[in-house]
Parts: C-alpha cells; structure tokens; sequence
C-alpha cells in the first residue's frame, strides 16, 4: 500500500492542478487575512466593526477566523475538484487498467488512491493554513498588536494550562 | 525451469456474452511454455474480449481460464503478477515523463523491479526519451513504451493486444526481434493481431478466431505449406496450354493474364516442365512456386462460404 501511496504522490506531485488550487487556497486565505481583516481594521472608524475585523487577522481569533471562513469554503471545493479529478482521470486515461492487470482489485487501488488523495489534500490544507497564520503574525504586527494565542483580557495558555492540570487529576479512575 | 507439461495458457470452454451478442463461444486454447502463439482474427471476431477474459479485466459469462496451471477464479492476482500485458489503446499518465510512469507501474506491481527500469528502457529502445513527457511520444513510442511496462517485472507470460499498432517498419522489425529474443529467454507470449505477415514472422503456433469461435489452430508452419503449384510468365500462352495439356502429371492450368499461367504441377518436376515447353519453342522469362502465405490461409478460413 505504501508504495501505490508513494506512486500517488509521484502522480500528484507532477501535475498542475493541486498546485493551482492550492494557490488558489492560500488567495482565499489571503483575502480573509489582509482584505476582510487588516484593510477593514485599518479603514474602519467604527469601534465595533473594527473589533471584529481585528478579531479576524489578529492572534489567537484568526485561527478560528481562517477555520470558518476561507478555510472552509476552500477546502469543499479544493477536496472537490481534486478528488473528481485525480479519480475521473484514472478512468478517462484508462490507466486504472494498467494496476487491474497488474494483480490489483479495482475497490483496493481505488481505496488506496482515495487515501493518497486525503493525505494530498490534509498536507495542502495544512499548508495553507500555515500560510495563514504567517499572514496574520505579518498583519498583527503591522497593525502594532501583540503576536500571542493570550486572549486579551483573559486568562494566558500557561495559566490556561496550568488550570487543566489540577482537574486532571480530579478525573474519577 | 518450465513444466512443460503444464500449459502457461488454458482456456476450456470460455464464452462471454454481451447481452443478446454472443462474443465469444466456448473458446478452448492452449499454449505452452516458451512458445510464441499468435491469436489472429477479422475485426469485431472476438480477440479483445478473449484477452480482457484472461486477463480479468471481464468476467466470463461460461468457462473458466487457467494461468500457470492455476484457475484465475480463484487464483487472480497470484496469476497476473507472473503476467506481463500491453492492451489495446495502451494508456500512460501524460504528464509523467516515461520513467516515471514506468516506476508508477513498478509500484503497483509490489516493487522490487524499480532497478529493471534501465534495463528495459534500453531493451525497447527509450532510454534517449526517457525523461520526456509521454504526451509527447508517438504512437510507435507509446507502444514500446507499454512493452517496457508490461515487461518490467520480469513476466513468464506476456499479453500482447495488437501490440504492432503504430509502429513503422523498422519499429515493427525490432518488435519481432524482441518477441523472438524474449521467447528464446523462455517466456511464452501471446499475441493479438490482424497483421498476417507479422504473426507468420513472430509465432510459432497461431489460432483463428471467427465471430467468437476459434475456426483454425495450429503451428504456423502446417498453414504455411507449400502448394504444388508454379507460377510462370511464357513467351506465347497459347502455345504453353497447348503442350501443358499433354503432359499427363500436369493438373489444372489456369491463364492470369495475357503471358501469365497458373500451373498445378510436383514443384520437384521444375526442370522437365521448363525442358517440355522449350522443346516446343515455348521459353520461360518466370518460374516460380507459388508459396501458401498465413494471409491465404487466413482469407480462406475466414472468407464467407460463398466466396470461397
């Protein structure tokens, strides 16, 4: 299995598409970071819609920003058509016949490349949203606030953490 | 080492069915190891189906095949790993240039043949080509390019579907080496074709399939036999009928043309014929014997009856 896996990932690897879409991943990310987020902090004079363009670049609420935004909408679509694609070319190639007789079964390369093509897609949505938060350390600092997954106001991850601990081992055995 | 006993290739009674279309009916073939066997047939006769039968790539609607001894019902995947198969309209990934698609096709086979990639991009001729895109091969390169794939892992048996498709006379000579070079390495290799004067080359054994029923089998070499018949052009065809039809152990004399005859006679007898009409003012410019090509035999055992 590792080894069709590997021959996915040299199939993948080779052609336009994932990188086009991924490309086109990160442009979505992109706009929610510095359009919908830095643009409109920086232009907007209203206290609370700037709050809530802040709320969208700025650490640790942009990580829930990119999640269910750009992120999401990119990933169905990403998923989609990367998916249809990889599996519709296998058929309109007619390459899906070089691993039948090669001792492959149809359901089990097929199984196999669907879970290429999940790796494939987890990799490049994790990429991209990587890429965004590059963006916003890039915005939050251009915007002179702090870089910091503390919320403002509330309690730090350390004091967030350290207040997990005792109620572990609270936890009835 | 082969047991040659064992047939590398058996089918018993294969039929498949295509609705209310009969393709193929119960089709009994045989090969042994280490022969070359070519499968010929019209358009439409049932060459395509036979392969993807055997190869598993269609379920039989009766019969069964036998691979190395071994029934593919049950025995499928073991069987088409010790296989090597081109098909017709043979498909690569276009944008991977033909190393890579020869180590995608490495991969699926279970690897462990990775390091015969060289070695068979050199035996088909690619290595020059091997790091273009296939997109940008030619029929012909594609071709040899599928022969590489399905050798790269060493098969006993290769599946050729019509594997001679695009390639140029010189493409196609080096093919017929590689198939003769091949089964003097012991494989045995089945071929599909339409191309007459290629199998007589390549084969040793040739079966003739005839809208779905096998109508012919055997050794090339009992189809390819030579008729007692002799081909002459004369200087004066009237006269050459008059003598011929004296000459008691000269059988039926057929006129071509205006100077050409047709003449059933012992080829061994050349010489007395050549002396019988010399002897009457009759010379010879051409005597030759007409040999029986696989294409004669072909056309008479699949021409409708009424042509024959």
């Amino acid at each position: 299995m590792n080894l069709t896996i590997n021959a996915e990932m040299l199939k993948v690897g080779k052609r336009w598409m994932p990188y086009i879409l991924f490309v086109l991943l990160v442009a979505g990310v992109a706009v929610v970071v510095w359009l919908f987020g830095y643009v409109a902090y920086k232009e907007d004079q209203n206290f609370q819609e700037g709050q809530k363009a802040l709320r969208t670049f700025a650490y640790p609420w942009t990580i829930t920003a990119l999640l269910d935004n750009g992120q999401f909408w990119g990933t169905i679509i990403f998923v989609a058509i990367f998916t249809s694609s990889t599996m519709a070319t296998e058929y309109s190639w007619g390459t899906v016949r070089q691993a039948i007789v090669r001792g492959q079964s149809r359901a089990a390369y097929l199984a196999t490349k669907l879970l290429g093509t999940t790796i494939i897609c987890a990799a490049a949505l994790l990429g991209a949203l990587g890429v965004g938060l590059l963006f916003s350390a890039w915005a939050s600092a251009a915007a002179g606030q702090p870089i910091t997954l503390d919320v403002a106001d509330g309690p730090s991850v350390p004091e967030l953490g350290l207040s997990a601990w005792p109620s572990l081992g609270d936890q009835p055995r | 080492m082969h047991n040659s006993e064992v047939p590398v290739l058996k089918t018993s009674r294969l039929s498949k069915r295509f609705g209310k279309r009969l393709a193929l009916a119960e089709v009994d073939l045989e090969i042994r190891p280490g022969r070359v066997y070519g499968f010929l047939g019209p358009n439409g006769a049932g060459k395509t189906t036979a392969i993807s039968l055997i190869l598993g790539l269609l379920s039989p609607t009766g019969g069964h095949v036998e691979l190395f001894g071994l029934d593919t019902r049950n025995h499928l995947s073991e069987c088409l790993r010790r296989t090597g198969a081109v098909l017709e309209g043979v498909s690569f990934y276009p944008h991977l240039s033909g190393r890579d698609n020869l180590r995608v096709c490495a991969a699926i086979s279970g690897g462990g043949c990775e390091s015969r990639i060289g070695e068979v991009l050199e035996l088909v001729g690619l290595t020059a080509r091997a790091r273009d895109k296939e997109r940008g091969y030619s029929l012909g390169m594609r071709q040899r390019l599928a022969v590489a794939a399905a050798l790269l892992h060493d098969p006993e048996l290769l599946v050729l579907d019509e594997p001679t498709n695009g390639l140029d006379p010189a493409g196609m000579r080096d093919f017929r080496e590689l198939v003769r070079r091949l089964a003097g390495a012991g494989k045995t290799v089945f071929i599909s074709s339409h191309l007459l004067n290629e199998v007589e080359q390549m084969c040793d054994d040739v079966g003739i399939i005839k809208e779905g029923h096998v109508i012919a089998e055997g050794p090339v070499a009992e189809m390819v036999h030579q008729a007692d018949v002799m081909e002459m052009t004369v200087t004066n065809a009237d006269a050459a009928l008059e003598v011929l039809s004296q000459i008691d152990w000269v059988g039926l004399v057929t006129r071509d043309g205006s100077d050409r005859l047709s003449v059933e006679a012992p080829r061994a007898r050349a010489a007395e014929l050549s002396r019988a009409l010399a002897e009457n003012q009759v010379y010879l410019s051409e005597l030759r014997p007409r040999e029986t090509t696989l294409e004669d035999f072909f056309l008479e055992v699949t021409s409708p009856e009424d042509k024959r």
